[in-house]
């Protein structure tokens, strides 16, 4: 068998500037240490994750996931309720959220990956705001519209949770959202999947003669999406500790798939600077209120016309994948 | 359970199910024609509500300028945005024109709503009666005057729009570019503005279905979402590519729905679709009146 060989990260100045942000964005918050950066700066990982793992699905396979918020929430209300009801460590249920959103996904892409683009979108939202609805009607379970409170994450080792400065979290979350994009990375680059999935969106046809199967793909590739969408909900719950049905709302989506257009469909890292840039412009613009939705809209109205491939295409031409 | 009552809720959701259908043919008449999932389109609902409050409650007019009034500025609306936006993109937009006007639509609904909460602030804006108050007997049924009136508008709507697609030129064109867009512009027909104009008519319809239910929902910035989702619904259950059966299923679904308030509260009504599209999509995966050319469409 053939061995894999590791690619050596060249020293070029675009690598060099990469790594540079990079340790930026690790170090900032713990040099900085206030309470305010390390909230922009967990939300921003986590939506560019989020929007990553949504990148996985549009940009390989087309496949765009308009519940993908209620994925989310789902992964979210579940580790909550285990937590509460049950007293299930936390830490266990970041996999359960992530199992429940998956299982949910492996129901949902049987049943509608043999179809393409907008029915699976149509879909896909439809279950969302039923999930979202079921959860407000449902107050016995969920507490509806009042709010679920949710415990924090147990203290391990150095991590101390309760820490108003919410460096653990950080901690957390730039290791889950690293290893998510690595995960995502490998799987498409140095995997038999990610060649299947290259082939798929190459050309579906010349893919089944070669005797990939697509639907078992597609819903592969939806499952696990799915599965992240569930694991990173869950830390949310964890994080934000209230759970209100808004959560699973259509905005919540279109506020990832935003950031995933913006960061470049199909290149996975552009996600993680566009959240970063997005979210810091809104919170910059907060005193303009609603008008900086406005800014927002306009800005990805002509960056779709004029720019359709996104930061990622700004910043290198080659694709990562 | 009386006969009256079920009756009575018939009626109700007739009068539901021609707003989904007026919802529905704009949103089947701009995917169809534009090859434009419009998820801006619950945005325009809210601009003719908007209007049609606008003109009922501050300058004191009747419905029927009120409706006249909404239809046009919702019209004028779809125009300038399909020229801001959509053409622009078709001139310089590259490749794989689907998700990024799907993108392109949402961006718009998010201004337009945007617009609407600076314009008009976070406050609930409804008349007392679209038409007038009051009951009216038929045939021994009691229904609201406003209910009824809601009713025969928008049916009367759906025909004229009927009426303009089948007999007029215009129409003749447009569904020459929904069938043949290339062959359509060699025979003489200019895209640019049929393009424009199907816009502004899909707007329109939309416009017209918010301007009938102001008196029922009032108006709020982001009110556009559930005629929306109920819109795309009719839309997926119909099946894409056919714009007449819209009618029938829209009418269907909102009986079907007024008659699942006696079982069911509001909130269940999303898992009763669900359910119905589930078992859609297992026998009849592109919907009821669809060809299965979908794929075709999407990625023309």
């Amino acid at each position: 068998m053939k061995k894999i060989t590791v690619t050596r990260i060249e020293l070029t100045w675009k690598n060099v500037i990469a790594l540079l942000s990079l340790a930026f964005m690790i170090a900032a918050p713990f040099v900085v240490r206030g309470s305010y950066i390390s909230h922009i700066f967990i939300s921003a990982l986590l939506f560019g994750t989020l929007a990553a793992s949504f990148d996985f699905g549009v940009g390989y396979l087309g496949i765009v996931n308009f519940g993908y918020a209620a994925f989310m929430g789902l992964g979210a209300y579940t580790s909550a309720i285990a937590a509460i009801r049950f007293g299930i460590n936390p830490w266990l249920g970041l996999l359960l959220g992530g199992a429940a959103a998956g299982l949910l996904g492996l129901a949902t892409g049987v049943l509608t990956l043999r179809l393409y683009g907008i029915f699976v979108a149509c879909f896909t939202w439809f279950l969302g705001m039923a999930l979202m609805f079921l959860i407000a009607v449902a107050p016995e379970v969920t507490r509806g519209h009042l709010g679920l409170s949710v415990p924090f994450f147990p203290n391990v080792w150095i991590l101390d949770f309760r820490d108003p400065l919410r460096l653990s979290y950080f901690a957390i979350i730039a290791i889950l959202s690293l290893s998510i994009l690595f995960f995502l990375y490998y799987l498409g680059n140095r995997t038999k999947m990610g060649l299947a999935f290259k082939a798929l969106r190459g050309s579906e046809p010349a893919a089944m003669v070669c005797g990939i199967n697509p639907l078992k793909y597609r819903v592969l590739n939806f499952v696990i999406t799915c599965f992240i969408a569930g694991m990173l909900g869950s830390f949310y719950a964890h994080y934000i500790r209230i759970l209100t049905p808004s959560l699973l709302a259509t905005s919540k989506t279109i506020e990832i798939l935003a950031i995933a257009y913006l960061g470049g469909r199909g290149s996975l890292w552009g996600s993680i600077p566009a959240a970063f840039l997005i979210i810091t412009l809104l919170e910059f613009l907060r005193p303009l209120e609603a008008y900086r939705f406005i800014i927002y809209g306009v800005i990805l109205i002509l960056i779709m016309i004029f720019y359709p491939g996104g930061l990622a295409r700004l910043i290198t031409r080659k694709e990562l994948f | 359970m009386e006969v009256t009552t079920l009756v009575e809720l018939v009626l109700m959701g007739l009068g539901r199910g021609a707003i989904y259908a007026l919802m529905a043919l704009g949103l089947a008449l701009i995917f169809g024609i534009l090859n434009i999932p419009s998820f801006a389109q619950g945005e325009f609902y809210m601009v003719g509500t908007y209007f049609s409050w606008i003109v009922l409650s501050i300058l004191g007019f009747g419905p029927f300028i009120a409706l006249l009034i909404a239809a046009c500025a919702t019209f004028l609306v779809g125009i300038c945005c399909e020229r801001a936006v959509f053409a622009p993109l078709r001139k310089f937009g590259g490749g794989e024109w689907l998700l990024n006007v799907f993108v392109l639509t949402l961006g718009l609904s998010l201004v337009l709503q945007n617009v609407a909460l600076v314009t008009a602030g976070p406050l609930y804006y409804g008349a007392p009666y679209f038409w007038g108050p009051g009951v009216v007997d038929l045939f021994g049924f009691r229904i609201s005057y406003d209910r009824l009136m809601i009713v025969v508008l928008a049916n009367t709507t759906i025909l004229i729009f009927w009426a303009f697609l089948k007999r007029t030129k215009l129409g003749r064109a447009i569904r020459a570019v929904a069938q043949n867009a290339t062959a359509a512009s060699l025979a003489g027909v200019n895209l640019s503005r049929i393009y424009m104009i199907t816009f502004g008519v899909g707007c329109m319809l939309s416009g017209i279905a918010g301007a009938l239910m102001v008196a029922i929902l009032p108006a709020y910035p982001t009110m556009g979402i559930i005629p929306l989702y109920k819109g795309w619904f009719v839309v997926i259950v119909a099946g894409l590519g056919t714009i007449g059966a819209c009618i029938p299923v829209a009418l269907l679904l909102g009986v079907l729905e007024a008659v699942g308030l006696i079982v069911a509260s509001e909130g269940w009504q999303t898992v009763l679709y669900l359910i119905i599209i589930c078992i859609l999509l297992i026998f009849k995966p592109f919907g009821i009146f669809g060809k299965g050319e979908v794929r075709g469409v999407w990625e023309k």
